[in-house]
């Protein structure tokens, strides 16, 4: 016990432009002997040069801060250099943003609507070089590693030639027949054909659902 | 040949409206004068009666009716000054007659002008009419959006951080009031979990009013949440992908884009007996393109059914932004929604 009181508290700034919910952060921040505020901002302008100044252990910050995005304010801190972690707190939905801003550079999301004492165990792991996300985010991110439903997928896309994946390819990335005609100098039937046969192959009833798959494939091969 | 012969007068007629009367009277005058001494030196023979009718026109269209019966008169006049030295009637009867059918003539003619004038002018405030009516209903969407927006976004920017607040303030008292040992704690605790559920029911309802928020990243979060949303209401499949990480930093491009994406996902749903609805996002050549697809039972159903008025106002907002709107449906293939918006800052397109 005395050890933890002889270390100096963690430095935490503030980003968040509602005031009332600021002052609440402020608060339960102060009440944990561990952390300190050492700064506050409404804007991001404001907490660029916060931030720079003060030296932070880790960063509180908001991403919509009157019409601008705190995304916007995670990207400027690395692109300066400042490698305060940062923990998103947001009111938007999580299992939308959590994997956006944590892909943007952020090191844990949380929304507004957890308790004040999931807030300390988010900051808490942050500090401690971890990344928090909600067990429900990681859950779903978990889910869509399972391989299961994918590769099965992927390999029946063995038995289509190389011009069928072409245009399924093409397909997927949005373009119509007459487009995909354009696209490889083909007739518009030729490209009718070629969908067909790859509908055929892959056990795929329409047209939609021949959208859908081949929207999957690109969007999971990063072709 | 017709075509580019009413094009050259309808130009000739907008080069008119510029000028002004006093100059075009004068010319017309001259013209008279011209036409009528031309007439007088050649013999009568040489009639160049028709171009009387050149000045006559040109005065009806620039200062109307009255004016173009006075031309006609010095038309006629003209005519007679032109002929009285050498012409071909026999008697003065003959003569006079043959002024009164010229002077017949003209006047039949400022009367068919102002006519075919009148009519062009209604048909112009018609279509200006049309045009005010089209900017008016574009205006209307635009303030509703706006305003939904506005709401939208104070619920959620606003309303939603105040009661989490509140709900924090609640947690700390409860959390005071159990370290003094007091039993009023979970009372405390309480009304921080009633609190919370009110944060909740904020975020909701800022979501259905407005559901794109107003960074780039935010029409492919909100086309993600429909697509979830509609899945767990209707229990179909329903698929987001965004292959390109397409962003939209126009609020008015993503909202538009959202309501044409959330118009054929809910066509798909009511009218299309969808299984699955995919929802894609893509860019194709300087275009995004929004790609809604169902595997229902097509469009024929649907343009009869309740569709029209879906249908319709999907257009009107792909026009809104400029774009285009292309459904590609078969009976029994399902129903292929494609959108192409310009991504770069686009224009009206004109609605004529």
């Amino acid at each position: 016990m005395s050890d933890t009181l002889e270390i100096q508290p963690k430095k935490i700034f503030i980003v968040e432009d509602h005031p009332l919910f600021r002052a609440m952060l402020v608060q339960l921040i102060e009440k944990e002997l561990e952390m300190t505020v050492c700064g506050e901002a409404s804007n991001i302008k404001e907490a660029k040069a916060g931030i720079e100044k003060s030296k932070p252990d880790a960063a509180l910050v908001d991403i919509t801060l009157h019409g601008s995005s705190g995304l916007e304010l995670i990207k400027d801190l690395k692109s300066h250099g400042l490698n305060c972690p940062v923990l998103v707190i947001s009111m938007h939905e999580e299992k939308l943003y959590a994997e956006r801003v944590v892909r943007a550079g952020a090191r844990g999301y949380i929304s507004k609507q957890e308790p004040p004492s999931e807030v300390i165990k988010a900051i808490r792991q942050v500090l401690a070089g971890k990344i928090y996300v909600s067990e429900r985010v990681t859950g779903s991110i978990l889910a869509r590693l399972d391989p299961s439903s994918r590769e099965t997928q992927v390999s029946t896309l063995d038995s289509l030639s190389d011009r069928e994946i072409e245009v399924f390819q093409l397909v997927g990335r949005g373009l119509n027949s007459r487009e995909i005609a354009e696209r490889i100098n083909l007739g518009l039937t030729t490209v009718d054909t070629y969908r067909q046969r790859i509908k055929e192959k892959l056990g795929i009833k329409n047209a939609a659902e021949l959208y859908q798959r081949a929207v999957q494939w690109v969007a999971e091969s990063g072709i | 040949m017709a075509g580019t012969a009413i094009h050259n007068i309808m130009e000739f007629h907008e080069i008119l409206r510029r000028q002004s009367s006093a100059f075009v009277i004068v010319c017309a005058l001259l013209g008279v004068v011209a036409i009528g001494w031309v007439d007088y030196i050649t013999g009568w023979e040489w009639s160049f009666f028709v171009f009387y009718a050149v000045p006559i026109v040109v005065v009806v269209w620039k200062a109307g009716q009255p004016a173009g019966f006075v031309f006609a008169v010095l038309c006629a006049a003209a005519w007679w000054l032109a002929q009285i030295g050498d012409n071909p009637y026999k008697t003065y009867w003959g003569f006079a007659l043959a002024i009164a059918s010229r002077l017949f003539y003209f006047c039949v003619l400022v009367v068919a002008v102002a006519a075919v004038d009148a009519r062009r002018e209604l048909d112009r405030k018609r279509i200006a009419t049309l045009e005010r009516a089209q900017e008016l209903e574009r205006e209307i969407l635009r303030t509703s959006e706006r305003e939904q927006q506005r709401i939208g976004r104070d619920l959620h920017d606003s309303l939603g951080p105040h009661l989490a607040a509140i709900r924090y303030a609640a947690n700390f008292l409860a959390d005071d009031l159990r370290k003094r040992g007091e039993p009023e704690a979970p009372k405390a605790e309480e009304i921080g979990q009633l609190v919370a559920e009110a944060v909740s029911l904020t975020r909701d309802l800022a979501r259905g009013i407005f559901p794109v928020q107003m960074d780039s990243e935010g029409l492919a979060a909100s086309l993600e949440d429909l697509a979830g949303t509609v899945s767990r209401f209707t229990g179909l499949s329903v698929t987001f992908s965004d292959s390109a990480n397409i962003k939209v930093a126009d609020p008015e491009v993503g909202m538009n884009l959202y309501r044409i994406a959330q118009e054929a996902v809910n066509n798909a749903v009511k009218h299309g007996s969808a299984k699955s609805i995919s929802i894609a996002l893509s860019a194709y050549q300087g275009f995004i393109r929004l790609v809604v697809a169902d595997d229902g039972k097509g469009m024929s159903d649907m343009t009869n059914g309740g569709g029209g008025i879906g249908l319709h106002s999907m257009q009107f907002r792909a026009r809104t932004l400029g774009g285009k709107i292309h459904i590609d449906s078969k009976p029994n293939e399902g129903t292929v929604v494609t959108c192409d918006i310009p991504q770069a800052s686009p224009t009206p397109a004109p609605l004529l």
